[in-house]
This record gives C-alpha cells, sequence and structure tokens, in this order.
C-alpha cells in the first residue's frame, strides 16, 4: 500500500505547480503510471479520493490515469518490442542486452485549473 | 468545457511533465553524493519479511571483518535488527517506520547523519520486509540486491517485476534448505534472467555459509579493495 505515499508526493507536486501558476483551485489531475511501475491504478485512485479533498487546493480535483504498457528496445539487434509476461530478452534475436523505453514511470503529466 | 472530465471549470491547463516521486529522488541524490564524499559504498538489501536479510548481513560481515561495515536498518517497528547487528560489533542505526511498508530517500538522509561513517568503506541498508513497495522508491544506495528464500517458491520472480528489474544482484538465501521443499533452482535464476538480464545470480545459505564466500568476494570486487 505504497500507493498512499505516491499519493502524497503527487499532490505535493500538484499543489506546488498550482500555487506557482497563482491558481484558486484545481479541477484535473492527469497521471500516467507505467504497469511495471508497482503501483496498483486503483489504489491511487482510492488514496487521491480520500488524499486530494485533505488540501483547499485539489479539493474538487479528479484523477485521470493513463496506464502505459511496457516496451522495449534491444541493443544488439535494434528491435524494438513489448514484453510479453515480463520476459525481457529480445523476441528477436535472443539477446538479453535490452532496455526498458516506458512502462515503469510514474509522471505528473498536466493539471486543469481554475486562476 | 474540459474534454477530459466534462467539468465546466479551469480554464488553464498547465504541462507538468515531472516525476511523481522526485523529492525522493532528490534525497536520493544527496544520499549519494554524501556516501561518495565519505568513499562509503552502498548495498540495499529488499526481499519479503523472513527472507534471511540481516542473516545475510551478519554471514557476510563474519567474512568481511576488519573492513569498516555500518547498517541501517528498516522495519515498521522495533529496534530487534539493530541490536542483533550491534550484538557482531557493528555499528547500526534502526530506523522504525511506524506503519510505513518501505523506506524512502528522505528517511535514510535521516540515518545517514546519525551514522559515524569515519573509516566505514561498506554500508548494508536493509529495507522494510516488502517484495513490492521498496521497489519504487530509490534511496541513494550504488546497487540493489534483492533476496528470496528457498521455502517462498521457484515462482516469485515474475509475481514482483519491478523488484527484480532494478536489482543489481539476486541472491537466492537458505539453499541447505533445497532437499525439503519442490524447489527448482534453475527454474528461478531462468526467470529472474529473463525479467532482468543484466542480473548477477547468487545461491548461498546465510546459515551454514554455503555461497558466502563467493558472494563476499564479489563485493570486495565492488569495494575495488
Amino acid at each position: 500500500m505504497h500507493e498512499v505515499s505516491v499519493c502524497e508526493s503527487l499532490l505535493d507536486v500538484v499543489e506546488e505547480t498550482a500555487k506557482k501558476h497563482g491558481a484558486k483551485s484545481v479541477c484535473l489531475v492527469k497521471v500516467r503510471i507505467g504497469e511495471i511501475s508497482g503501483v496498483v491504478p486503483e489504489l491511487l485512485e482510492h488514496a487521491f479520493e480520500v488524499l486530494a479533498p485533505e488540501r483547499s487546493i485539489t479539493r474538487r480535483a479528479k484523477l485521470l490515469i493513463e496506464r502505459v504498457k511496457p516496451s522495449a528496445v534491444c541493443d544488439a539487434c535494434g528491435k524494438e518490442f513489448t514484453p510479453e509476461d515480463y520476459i525481457f530478452i529480445c523476441p528477436g534475436c535472443g539477446s538479453g542486452r535490452t532496455r526498458l523505453l516506458e512502462g515503469d514511470e510514474l509522471i505528473l503529466e498536466r493539471i486543469r485549473m481554475e486562476v | 468545457m474540459c474534454e477530459e472530465c466534462g467539468c465546466s471549470e479551469g480554464n488553464e491547463v498547465v504541462e507538468v511533465g515531472e516525476d511523481i516521486l522526485k523529492e525522493n529522488l532528490r534525497f536520493a541524490g544527496h544520499n549519494r553524493e554524501h556516501l561518495d564524499e565519505h568513499g562509503v559504498f552502498s548495498v540495499e538489501l529488499i526481499s519479503a519479511p523472513g527472507s534471511g536479510k540481516t542473516s545475510l548481513i551478519e554471514a557476510l560481515s563474519e567474512r568481511l571483518r576488519g573492513i569498516g561495515i555500518a547498517v541501517i536498518e528498516g522495519d515498521i517497528e522495533t529496534e530487534r535488527d539493530a541490536e542483533r547487528i550491534r550484538a557482531k560489533g557493528i555499528p547500526a542505526f534502526q530506523l522504525t517506520t511506524g506503519g510505513a511498508c518501505h523506506l524512502d530517500a528522505r528517511l535514510v538522509h535521516g540515518a545517514l547523519h546519525h551514522l559515524n561513517l569515519d573509516g566505514v568503506k561498506l554500508l548494508f541498508i536493509e529495507n522494510v520486509g516488502n517484495l513490492v513497495c521498496p521497489a519504487a522508491f530509490r534511496l541513494g544506495a550504488h546497487q540493489r540486491w534483492v533476496i528470496l528464500s528457498v521455502p517462498e517458491g521457484d515462482d516469485k520472480p515474475a509475481k514482483y517485476p519491478r523488484a527484480f528489474r532494478e536489482a543489481s544482484a539476486f541472491i537466492l538465501n537458505k539453499i541447505d534448505l533445497l532437499p525439503h521443499f519442490e524447489f527448482d533452482p534453475e527454474r528461478v535464476k531462468r526467470e529472474a534472467l529473463s525479467l532482468n538480464p543484466y542480473l548477477r545470480c547468487f545461491s548461498v545459505s546465510a546459515r551454514t555459509g554455503e555461497g558466502i564466500p563467493e558472494l563476499a568476494e564479489y563485493l570486495m570486487s565492488l569495494l575495488r579493495i
């Protein structure tokens, strides 16, 4: 249940950004959550429902989550692939020299607010 | 009107594009700098409860006697693990999270300022027993090791992808129990390596000492001593 900590950090960044832009209130918080970030979107939503109303600036904010599927690239042959079942061996050449391109992120993408 | 949520409020959109855990990353960066300034190499250990993190630290410390070692222990409650380590004559600082299921870089930052790092070459940071939550929070350690013990079963790596993805080494512990469990060490290694082909794999028993010299040697190579 580290989604509570993740949500507190999210609200800190939202609040900081909103105040910097002189916002009265925030109405939408859009995030990108990677499927292998270890964060369960439903749990983050629950945490947000409880924690966002505790701050005046996010009192009525809604959370929108975009889930990001993992994608990887092979450094041996250059093939880009979707790691099925978390298998990061290149399906093209069998090499283990692969890198994750996306799928583990926890990103605050944008906020919509009333200035 | 806002086309994303349908509300009638909101007259300004700000593209942020920042890591939600940026504050944790900032502290993790500080921690790394602090450790590097003191010439300390640090290893974070993560595993489920009872996999033998503390026993592994004890076994490695025994083997590496003479080089300066310090330990940060993370638990939800109690000083028990730090007391175990101190009983071996090794300085240990106990972090208790008071309910939180993971350490974060800010907590470790606080602990680093309580530890005297003079003469210390190697710092172990033992995370709270949990294979899910700690994985998302970088602490600033140079390496993360993930530990799995034989009684937990050989199907675990794919269930905890992030823990294995972000580790440098995978330690299979309690191999002295292999005769008593249906556990295929080759299967678990294969699965761990398909998740993270760069993992260094070790099989040990912290209790009998089997495999500890090889792991200690690897650690020494990282310390460049």
